[in-house]
């Protein structure tokens, strides 16, 4: 393993000299004290001198590897503290059956069923994409299990149609899904069923699938190792230095522990081990919770965090709120998924043992509850003053401005609709006017002393980090697709340290990373331009990243000026 | 007169998805329920309110975004998500009769269907027909624009209404007809949307309406209905059998009846779908009979293969009683 061969303990003898320095940059710190320095010495991965370049000349020796910037700007590495490349990738890597045709026929459908079940005889389950209803019907055939059994009886199979909502099952998946005319209907889809004997058909609507997805094998390693390798690759090259991938199961940390090992998890990973089953199904949550998260640890990855949805979004009107919806004359705020109650046991559990809570919570309602909850962990003896994470945090009620201080709890906001934008107008409009205004409050958490941090949330938002920071400092759009403001903008050396600094203290590191200050680690990177001296609207989400370092490492050289780096040029292109 | 304190299950209201394009007649169609003569408690529920022109003088009163007519329709726009506004309309008018949601244009209307029938309306609702109109003169521009979306909104049609068909030839509407129409599908044309209310809504529910409603008659302009009478049980896989394979021009059939397993079945077919929901009791006045209305259109009507077909659902006991009135 990399990470152990790296490892130096207390008393090994060590050099006088540096083994990097950085020479004629503009270096933007983020440290109040010495805000701007020409020249960054760096020993052992961490920093050891900075200033002028004869600040640092003295660290310079034979084996010291010197680069000029050629006054280039350089920064602290950004902190994504919310998001899911596996998500996002791994269907990519799957090798599920695509039939690849917009409107198949029924025979099309077989001929593509059978065709991949012999190219993966050793698969156990044929899943994929896509059938239409409306072929079926043209050639006179009701889509369903009598239908899918005579193209397949013995082995499982499961296809989506095109417009989605529908999944199309055989007898077989349905006998191991445990299936049958008792199944209950879930409360957010249905069983098609025959209107005499109440036995399935083989058709199953919206969140009917999860009785499906909950028998099928778990997405495998390698297809999340994939998916991970082109997520951290492009975060590498986007100048993030640490994230946190919310939502993993033990396959998920198998994933991120091969790239470890490998050298190429180029920014440190917080995990957060799913509370739930919804999104997929975690088969050793409570051994990983108990202890087995610890192998999974190294320098650069960590489990020691759980991600639950405390409620849910604004399209279905399904975020918690404290007033009605508007025009909900029955009186619908939303809803929790969790009780109240379940949610105070969990959190004390959780901070007793050093593990993070990350709470989805979009409505003010939803974080009212989880603030009150953290609230009576801290009153309780015992407790280790975990900072605990309230996720997307896109509406807030004002009194709970100040406790995000008090409490010590992270205010996380996604960066998908703080600007004005055709989805803000669209989907997000559901708030209605008044909650609108004061959606997305991150310049109210920080003027009530309070830590805000972003999280891109991808596939929600897209994975590149420079969105975030250019809407930070505008509340415009960056691309000109959208009239106006929307929201509070604030400073740009604020929204840095929102997204370096404050990343930091959000993982409990602020003292060994987030700024360039002596002692800290050299996350540092190099832009194409300086941030200060252009006009933020368009500019910043632009930005080129160079050169990015991590604990001293080379890890991502755009322009291919260095020998070692682990990636080179642009990043992938991933949506 | 069917009261419910003679049936103490609740009855699920039915539930009409109206589908097709912008500018295909879908509006005029809503208006044409909302102000027509059919003596039912219709709630519609709009995707763009301000399209919908309600007559001033029709409007009876207005509360919470809910605009009560003068002929007992409800209207209000679907400025929520679909869920909570029919969960709103529920809590407030349980008493209406039919649901009918106008879907979007760019809207796949099986979708809302789908919603419709979740385990949370489960008794409550009753999907009743996916009606999908379609502008027979403009059908082509439809097409080319959107061809997934378009065949996909016909695919899921129970009943499909040829549109503004003054304004096409009889050859072209024949050839849209063989070009579109799926297997069973059943068409209407019309001109300015007036779809028969008989097609619409089955002539009214049985649960809410009088009984005389089981009195077979023309009901309007072409619609022809013919009632099935038969003392005994039913063998619903038979019967299965045969509503599923009843020719074209009977559009809707719905009846009580007893199966050959002692349930009391209340039976919904319009077009292609098919719904057999299980009740506690038969309607008062009904006597040993079942009864099953058909409901057909078309110059090509003819009653007697389905008549037949139905006489061959009996179950153990049989003693067909059978009448065209």
């Amino acid at each position: 393993m990399r990470v152990l061969y790296d490892h130096r303990s207390s008393h090994a003898s060590q050099s006088g000299f540096a083994d990097l320095v950085l020479i004629n940059g503009r270096i933007y710190t983020g440290d109040p004290g010495m805000p701007w320095c020409q020249a960054l010495a760096v020993a052992r991965g961490r920093i050891v001198a900075r200033g002028e370049r004869a600040d640092i000349e003295h660290l310079v020796g034979v084996e010291t590897k010197v680069m000029d910037l050629g006054g280039r700007f350089a920064m602290p590495g950004l902190y994504d503290m919310h998001t899911h490349p596996d998500l996002a990738l791994a269907p990519r890597y799957a090798e599920d059956l695509d039939i690849g045709i917009v409107d198949p026929t029924p025979d099309q459908v077989r001929d593509a069923v059978q065709a991949y079940a012999a190219k993966y005889p050793d698969r156990e389950w044929i899943y994929g994409q896509y059938f239409v209803r409306y072929t079926f019907r043209q050639v006179g055939l009701v889509p369903g299990r009598e239908w899918l059994d005579t193209v397949m009886p013995d082995r499982p199979v499961a296809l989506l149609d095109r417009m989605w909502g529908t999944m199309m099952v055989n007898s077989e998946a349905l006998r191991r899904a445990g299936i049958g005319a008792d199944t209950p209907d879930p409360a957010n889809g249905y069983l098609e069923r025959d209107p005499v004997s109440g036995e399935p058909t083989g058709l199953l609507i919206d969140g009917a699938y999860a009785l499906i997805h909950a028998a099928m094998p778990q997405t495998p390693v390698a297809v999340l190792r994939a998916a991970y390798r082109d997520g951290v690759r492009y975060q590498s090259a986007r100048g993030v230095v640490a994230t946190k991938y919310v939502h993993v199961c033990e396959n998920r940390l198998g994933a991120l522990q091969s790239l470890d090992q490998a050298g190429e998890l180029t920014l440190r990973v917080e995990a957060a081990i799913s509370w739930q089953d919804d999104i997929f199904p975690v088969r050793r949550r409570w051994e990983l919770l108990a202890g087995e998260r610890h192998y999974y640890r190294s320098a650069r990855l960590n489990a020691n965090a759980v991600k639950f949805h405390f409620d849910g979004t604004v399209e279905p009107r399904s975020s918690y709120l404290i007033t009605p919806w508007d025009g909900a004359n029955a009186g619908w705020s939303g809803k929790l998924n969790l009780t109240p109650e379940h949610l105070a046991d969990m959190i004390w559990d959780m901070d007793r043992q050093g593990i993070r809570v990350i709470a989805h919570c979009t409505g003010d309602a939803a974080s009212d509850t989880f603030l009150d909850a953290v609230e009576a962990v801290r009153r309780r003896p015992g407790g280790l003053n975990i900072r605990h994470q309230c996720a997307h945090s896109t509406i807030l009620h004002g009194g709970n401005l100040r406790r995000f201080r008090d409490l010590n709890v992270t205010a996380e906001f996604s960066p998908v609709s703080w600007y004005p934008s055709k989805f803000v107008s669209g989907a997000r409009s559901g708030y209605g006017p008044e909650r609108l205004s004061r959606a997305y409050n991150i310049k109210g958490v920080l003027e009530a002393g309070g830590v805000a941090v972003i999280g891109t949330d991808w596939p929600v938002s897209p994975l590149d980090p420079w969105i975030a920071l250019e809407t930070l400092v505008t509340r415009a759009n960056p691309w000109g697709e959208g009239e106006g403001r929307f929201g509070e903008p604030i400073p740009l050396p604020l929204a840095i340290d929102v997204m370096t600094r404050n990343g930091a203290w959000s993982m409990g590191i602020e003292h060994d990373a987030g700024s360039l200050e002596v002692g800290k680690s050299a996350d540092i990177i190099v832009l194409d331009r300086n941030l200060f001296e252009v006009e933020p609207q368009g500019n910043i989400h632009s930005a080129k990243v160079d050169l990015t370092f991590l604990q001293g490492q080379l890890v991502h050289d755009r322009l291919n000026e260095n020998p070692g780096a682990v990636w080179y040029g642009e990043p992938p292109r991933l949506w | 007169m069917v009261t419910k304190g003679s049936n103490p299950m609740p009855v699920p209201i039915p539930v009409t998805v109206v589908g097709g394009f912008l500018g295909a007649g879908k509006t005029t169609l809503i208006n044409h329920i909302l102000s027509g003569d059919h003596g039912l408690k219709v709630a519609v529920l709009v995707n763009d309110f301000g399209a919908i022109n309600i007559d001033a003088a029709l409007i009876a009163s207005t509360e919470g975004g809910l605009y009560s007519l003068s002929n007992g329709c409800v209207c209000c726009g679907l400025n929520q998500g679909l869920v909570e506004q029919v969960e709103a309309l529920l809590a407030t008018r349980a008493d209406v009769d039919h649901i009918v949601i106008e879907a979007s244009g760019a809207a796949d209307p099986a979708r809302i269907m789908d919603t419709v029938r979740y385990a949370r309306f489960s008794g409550r609702l009753r999907a009743d027909a996916i009606v999908v109109v379609v502008d027979a003169a403009g059908f082509d521009d439809a097409i080319a624009m959107a061809p997934g979306l378009a065949a996909a909104q016909i695919g899921s049609a129970d009943l499909l209404v040829l549109n503004k068909a003054d304004l096409v030839e009889r050859p072209e509407l024949d050839a849209l007809r063989a070009r579109w129409a799926l297997p069973g599908t059943r068409i209407v044309e019309t001109t300015r949307a007036r779809l028969p209310f008989a097609i619409l809504f089955a002539g009214g529910s049985f649960h809410h309406g009088p009984a005389s409603s089981f009195t077979a008659a023309p009901v309007h302009e072409t619609a022809t209905s013919v009632t099935w009478r038969h003392v005994g049980v039913i063998d619903l896989k038979r019967l299965q059998a045969v509503l599923t394979r009843l020719p074209a021009t009977v559009y809707r059939a719905k009846g009580f009846l007893r199966a050959d397993d002692g349930r009391c079945i209340a039976v919904h077919l319009a077009g292609t779908r098919l719904a057999f929901e299980a009740v506690a009791n038969m309607p008062e006045g009904m006597g040993a009979e079942n009864i099953l209305v058909l409901i057909g259109f078309g110059e090509s009507l003819s009653f007697e293969t389905a008549l037949k077909q139905l006489d061959g659902c009996a179950g153990s006991v049989a003693s067909p009683v059978k009448g065209a009135a």
